[in-house]
């Protein structure tokens, strides 16, 4: 099964992902549509980890804690792409799922598929509609800096294997020298920001 | 848990506000940053480009993504227009601010403005005979308008030549440079480069001409224009404002005010002057100090009318008035914080559009005047030259009227405030060297001061309020290094009580002794933002005083908590006429590596000044020191 | 092969259908006191609420069809011997494998009360189909709960949610008192009053029912007063259906492989297994416990090998209401806490491992939390961001190697 794995190192923050995704998940498939529509679904979230961007979606585990612990029988896997599937027309907003899912990724809220204007949880749906077209995640085509790719766990194994023996071996540098710096001095300024009084 | 404020302030009256409004759940520019984490790392590399709408295109820093937008442009053509307009604005801003002095100083000179007058007579011959207008036997309104014009055909002039304000001013080694270096610029690629500002209008127009969408995509070229439009700020716009300022309203004096929020006073109407002009708060400190409106607040149970500034607005009233100063950027919601304050009025430039809602929380009148600085929710009474007593009447009376509406509950206004001796004009530092930079540039010959720093201005809420410019400058001193600087860093430095006579047992040795003998703290006031002309100035008669060009000068600058626009331009006319300029936070050029070489390193070699990025107060004045001891080994001292 | 459920609640649904995955062919009949398709309990409050009932039936309404099982509907079981289950109408149904899950039953203070037309359990969808049509025929306003514990409270806020007016009666200090310590539980209690207006009555008892014409009139409480409401609703507390199988109510006590005998497996309310943090065993009613326990017994059946981990006790109320009560483990420890007007959250800690929480108004960094506590990873250093983790950012601290700073 390919899912969505995350270089956070790489994320910079620009949030085209939830942008992407918001759009892809509006019922209109608009940009301007979705602009203060407060029942938009934004599946994935650019967290503020310090001065870390984490973007933050569902991981669709295998077994999944959230689809063992939801009673109303609303989470269901996706055959295909093997996606964990939340069906909003059936949840009721227990808590259930959000209360065991390892990498809180379910969120709350009124949005457009929430039966009768209730909270219904939410989270990533990893775009199945999309992947079964053979088409890429919307978040992961959006994003710009390789922060998110969607591929085979194995296939993405190999490949961190070998960067990292490259690395070691060469000598060589997995980011360019000034984005390197960048990421250097945003954890200082995190940093001082965060002093306590000398 | 832990305690957000002593992280967000390093200033006592900061830190006891910034609890009050966690204990009230206040909304401030602290909590919105928070709340826009994490911020967007294209824009802080640069590499987002929105000059037209086949993008927006960002470039990815990486290398596994694009390289290059719709229309071609790379990390490096993006980052230089970027940080290009930039410059354009915050030259733009402060030039812009200038005209407006040109213009009065000419109405009042025709007569047609009759609210204001010409203070400073002494000034106003010293302008005119640089300038080359003739003194003898004229009138002072007839030199004035001279004077004035000549300031309004450095805006709007449409020939070549360098305008004549720099022309006058600039010392003559860095002038002859800056244009050989066009010279040699087309003599060896074939291509015009320009250096020597023609108008002060045409730079910014000729950036957001040449960052039109397909145009300029050298960044070589785009940041060498960037220094062109700076160079018509500081030797132009900037100056211009200062120098008519000074005709206007007086050249700034020595003398002793109070700064920090403590200056507000607990029974008294409080009226807060923020923004970056005086023209308007020239006005309103006068009437709010006349009789009748004391009077007129005293009726309403107070026991009078207490002004106080905040931010350059209050730098300038400082300087010629004496006015007390509330505080710098970071301190404009905790003002409205303290409950005391009746009425803000603002002029232009660093004014959050989130006083208005914070000000409807209190009694707090916010009242805009510019037709430049609207803000939803605020009060707007018009500010008019020829109206202008009228106009300040009717804000100090807004004022008066609020105080009744008070809370006094809710005020709380923290014990903090420091003497500070401000007042620092170029006239006024000659005068307390006897007339001449002589005794200066002897002092500085044997090492009884090493060099000279200019620090600028801004709070950056990113950087714990005043602690960069407050321990950089303390570092500097102890080394021997004389701090001079303006905006929002004087603010800072006076608020820490770096500014008394006293301050020199804190300076070294020779530091000391030097500021025993003249009478003055280490630390010298120079001005609102504006002013950096006046360090300009100070420069320009060293270099000229010693036959030599300003990048031979043991000076440095630095914006180590710098926020704007403005602080771009005054950042690259300082490395435009020679100075090396520490920044602090980084500026969004990271994401291109050729623009990045440009500003730090290629820079040095051409125009002798160049940025360097130092996130540690210590290390920085590591660095700085290290800079100076290289001028004086090059002027072999 | 041939298969038997007593029940076909969650357990024995949740069984069928890991059974028919893992590839048995065999015949399945499934037994029950009730005459639905599966439905889930955690559910169908909110058919009461207003819902359609389909909405319970959290495997389909079509499970029996579409799983090929017999049903034997509405004929509760009343004895298991020996290969064989007879039920209450006399039936007797042969087995090679018996899967004993009837859950549990309500356990009344007063069994006489249940004459009374109006008086209700809340335990099975029978109960709630026949509360909402007393409550449609005779146009019910108001209610009282007697109990206020989770099944209790869950009631309360359907009632409330339907727009009737509610009390609930509850002899203890502070509502949902199994789920919360003190502190706690009172903070939980004052949220639940101030945000629905549902009238609660602590350290108080209902100690009498009086009708008229044979329907509820009003109820009498241990103060002395009294509540007039056609509507009172029993959730003192309930017992494992264990008698039809052991001959008593403690429950049954099950292998690691859910096994009462070689052929009977038991899952479910009614099993009695141990904890998966602690060990110890009892009985941990909760709705992924029961679906576990059936996953691992049909493995067990179809591969002969597999092992249950033990049951949690994590639980969260969030019905009809967007201020979540969570809580998890055992209140024993150091108490570590953060509260502001609206959160209350605290974590028990014990050896520096989580050995309980609770989490009152919101469930940021829930997940994360749970997976600390029933991984029993030390927690000492990172406790106290996670407590003031309103974000729910701390698994990505750790995640970034900032965890712990
Ligand atoms: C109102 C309510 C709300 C709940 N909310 C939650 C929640 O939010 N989260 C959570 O984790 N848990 C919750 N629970 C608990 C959860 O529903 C149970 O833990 C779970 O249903 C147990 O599954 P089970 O199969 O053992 O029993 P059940 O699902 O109760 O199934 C038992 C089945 O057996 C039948 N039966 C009973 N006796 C006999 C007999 N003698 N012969 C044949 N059949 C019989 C019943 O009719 C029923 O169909 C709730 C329970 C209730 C009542
Ligand atoms: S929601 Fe959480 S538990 Fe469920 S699959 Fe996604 S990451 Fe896993
Ligand atoms: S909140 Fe919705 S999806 Fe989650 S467990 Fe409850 S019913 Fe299922
Ligand atoms: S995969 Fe699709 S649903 Fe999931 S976060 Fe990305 S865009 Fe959103
Ligand atoms: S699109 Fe990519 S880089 Fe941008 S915020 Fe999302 S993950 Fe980070």
């Amino acid at each position: 099964m390919r899912k969505i794995f995350v270089d956070y190192t790489r994320c910079v923050a620009c949030k085209g992902c939830e942008i992407a995704c918001a759009v892809e998940h509006h019922p209109s498939r608009s940009l301007a549509d979705l602009v203060g529509d407060g029942r938009t679904q934004v599946n994935v979230r650019v967290l503020a980890v310090e001065h870390e961007a984490f973007p933050v979606s569902c991981r669709h585990c295998d077994p999944a804690w959230c689809m063992a612990a939801c009673p109303a029988g609303a989470i269901s896997r996706d055959p295909v792409t093997g996606a964990v599937i939340l069906d909003q027309a059936r949840c009721k907003a227990c808590g259930m799922c959000a209360m065991v899912c390892p990498f809180d990724a379910i969120a709350f809220k009124v949005t457009h598929a929430s039966p009768g204007g209730r909270e219904t949880a939410f989270k990533c749906d990893l775009c199945s509609h999309r992947v079964r077209e053979g088409r890429l995640p919307a978040c992961v085509e959006a994003c710009h800096s390789g922060a998110l790719a969607f591929r085979e766990h194995e296939e993405v194994r190999r490949d961190r294997a070998t960067r990292n023996l490259r690395e070691y071996l060469l000598g060589e540098r997995a980011l360019p020298d000034t984005f390197a710096l960048y990421r250097e001095l945003r954890r200082k300024e995190f940093a001082r920001r965060g002093e306590p009084a000398p | 848990m832990e305690r957000k404020a002593p992280m967000r302030s390093a200033d006592p009256a900061g830190v006891e506000m910034l609890e009050i409004a966690e204990r009230d759940r206040l909304d401030s520019v602290w909590e919105r940053l928070e709340k826009q984490q994490p911020q967007c790392g294209y824009g802080q590399l640069g590499t987002c480009c929105r000059i037209c709408v086949m993008g927006p295109c960002r470039i990815d820093p990486v290398g596994d993504g694009p390289t290059r937008g719709v229309c071609g442009a790379t990390a490096d053509t993006i980052v230089a227009r970027n940080l290009t307009r930039m410059a354009a604005v915050g030259a733009s801003a402060h030039s812009d601010h200038g005209r407006k002095v040109a213009l009065t100083l000419k109405e009042v000179a025709e007569g047609t403005v009759t609210d204001y007058r010409i203070t400073d007579t002494e000034k106003l011959t010293a302008v005119a005979a640089k300038l080359g207008i003739a003194v003898e036997g004229r009138s002072f309104p007839d030199v004035a308008r001279d004077v004035a014009d000549a300031a309004l055909h450095c805006f709007g002039k449409q020939d070549d030549a360098p305008i004549a304000f720099l022309e006058a001013y600039m010392p003559a080694k860095r002038f002859e440079r800056l244009k050989k270096l066009e010279d040699d610029l087309l003599a060896s690629t074939g291509a015009r480069y320009g250096l020597l500002p023609r108008g002060i209008d045409r730079e910014s127009v000729d950036i957001l001409h040449r960052t039109h969408f397909g145009c300029d995509a050298d960044p070589l070229s785009l940041v060498l224009q960037s220094v062109r439009c700076s160079l018509a700020d500081g030797w132009g716009g900037s100056l211009i404002a200062t120098e008519l300022q000074d005709v206007l309203f007086g050249t700034p004096r020595v003398k002793t005010v109070r700064a920090n929020l403590g200056v507000l006073e607990e029974d008294m109407v409080n009226l807060i002057v923020h923004g970056h002009e005086p023209i308007l708060s020239e006005k309103v400190v006068e009437h709010a100090l006349s009789d009748e409106m004391q009077q007129r607040a005293r009726d309403k149970g107070a026991k009078g009318i207490n002004v106080a500034g905040l931010c350059c607005t209050g730098n300038e009233v400082l300087m010629r008035q004496g006015v007390n100063v509330a505080g710098n950027e970071l301190h404009s919601e905790l003002v409205i914080m303290t409950g005391a304050v009746e009425a803000m009025v603002v002029d232009v430039q660093c004014i959050y559009p989130a006083l208005a809602d914070l000000a409807a929380c209190y009694h707090t009148k916010l009242i805009t005047t510019s037709e430049q600085t609207k803000i939803p929710g605020a009060l707007h009474i018009q500010f008019e030259e020829h109206r202008a007593d009228a106009v300040a009447r009717r804000i100090v009376e807004t004022a008066i009227d609020a105080f009744e509406a008070r809370n006094r509950g809710r005020v709380y206004i923290p014990p903090h405030s420091e003497e500070a001796v401000v007042g620092f004009s170029v006239e006024e530092i000659l005068k307390a060297l006897g007339g001449t930079v002589a005794p200066l540039v002897k002092v500085i010959a044997d090492g009884a001061i090493k060099g000279v720093v200019g620090v600028v201005g801004c709070n950056n809420v990113k950087v714990r309020q005043d602690s960069f410019h407050r321990e950089l400058t303390a570092e500097l001193i102890a080394r021997d290094i004389l701090v001079i600087g303006t905006g929002c860093w004087a603010i800072a430095a006076a608020k820490a009580g770096l500014m008394q006579l006293s301050t020199r047992e804190q300076a070294g040795p020779g530091l000391k002794a030097v500021c025993e003998q003249l009478g003055i703290p280490p630390v010298i006031h120079m001005g609102s933002c504006v002013d950096c002309s006046r360090m300009l100035v100070l420069a320009g008669a060293l270099a000229d005083h010693l036959g030599v060009d300003v990048d031979a000068l043991p000076l440095v600058g630095s914006a180590p908590e710098w926020t704007t626009e403005k602080a771009v331009a005054i950042g690259t006319y300082f490395v435009g006429t020679g100075v090396p300029v520490h920044l602090w936070p980084v500026p969004p050029v990271l994401g291109s590596p050729a623009v990045t070489k440009i500003l730090t390193e290629d820079a040095k070699g051409v125009l002798g000044g160049y940025f360097f990025v130092e996130e540690d107060p210590k290390a920085a004045a590591d660095r700085m020191e290290a800079i100076i001891a290289e001028k004086r080994a090059g002027l072999g001292l | 092969m041939k298969v038997v459920t007593v029940g076909a609640g969650v357990a024995a649904a949740e069984f069928v259908e890991t059974l028919r995955n893992e590839g048995f062919r065999g015949e399945i009949v499934m037994i029950s006191a009730e005459g639905f398709p599966p439905y889930s309990p955690c559910v169908m409050p909110f058919f009461l609420a207003g819902d359609p009932l389909e909405t319970a039936y959290w495997k389909g309404a079509d499970f029996y069809d579409r799983l090929g099982v017999t049903p034997r509907l509405g004929d509760p079981v009343v004895e298991v011997d020996d290969g064989k289950v007879r039920t209450a109408s006399g039936a007797v149904e042969t087995f090679d494998r018996l899967l004993y899950a009837p859950g549990s039953k309500d356990r009344y203070p007063e069994p006489s009360w249940l004459g009374v037309h109006g008086v209700f359990g809340f335990k099975t969808l029978s109960d709630l189909t026949a509360i909402d049509r007393h409550i449609r025929e005779t146009g019910v306003r108001r209610a009282v709960i007697f109990g206020g514990g989770f099944i209790g409270v869950d009631a309360a806020l359907a009632l409330w949610h339907r727009g009737l007016q509610v009390t609930v009666v509850h002899r203890n200090n502070r509502l949902l008192s199994r789920m919360t310590d003190e502190e706690g539980g009172k903070f939980a209690t004052r949220l639940l009053a101030e945000r629905t207006g549902i009238e609660v009555r602590l350290e108080t008892r209902v100690t009498a029912v009086n009708a008229r014409d044979g329907a509820l009139a009003s109820v009498d409480l241990t103060d002395g007063t009294w509540i007039e409401t056609p509507l009172l609703i029993v959730a003192t507390g309930v017992t494992p259906e264990s008698g039809p199988l052991t001959g008593a109510d403690q429950g049954v006590a099950v292998d690691e492989a859910l096994r009462f005998d070689p052929r009977v497996y038991a899952a479910g309310d009614v099993a009695v297994t141990p904890h998966a943090v602690d060990g110890r065993p009892g009985l941990y009613a909760l709705f992924p416990n029961a679906v576990e326990q059936a996953r691992v017994a049909a493995r067990h059946l179809v591969r002969g090998e597999g092992a249950y981990p033990g049951s949690v006790d994590a639980n969260v109320l969030r019905k009809h209401v967007d201020f979540p009560v969570v809580s998890a483990g055992r209140f024993e420890g150091e108490p570590l806490t953060w509260q502001d007007a609206d959160r209350f959250r605290r974590v028990y800690l014990k050896d520096g491992r989580i050995n309980g929480y609770m989490l009152v108004g919101d469930m940021a960094a829930a997940g994360y939390l749970h997976r600390l506590y029933l991984e029993q990873t030390p927690a000492e250093r990172e406790v106290s961001g996670l407590l003031s983790d309103t974000a729910g950012t701390s698994y990505y601290r750790r995640a970034v190697g900032l965890a712990g700073r």
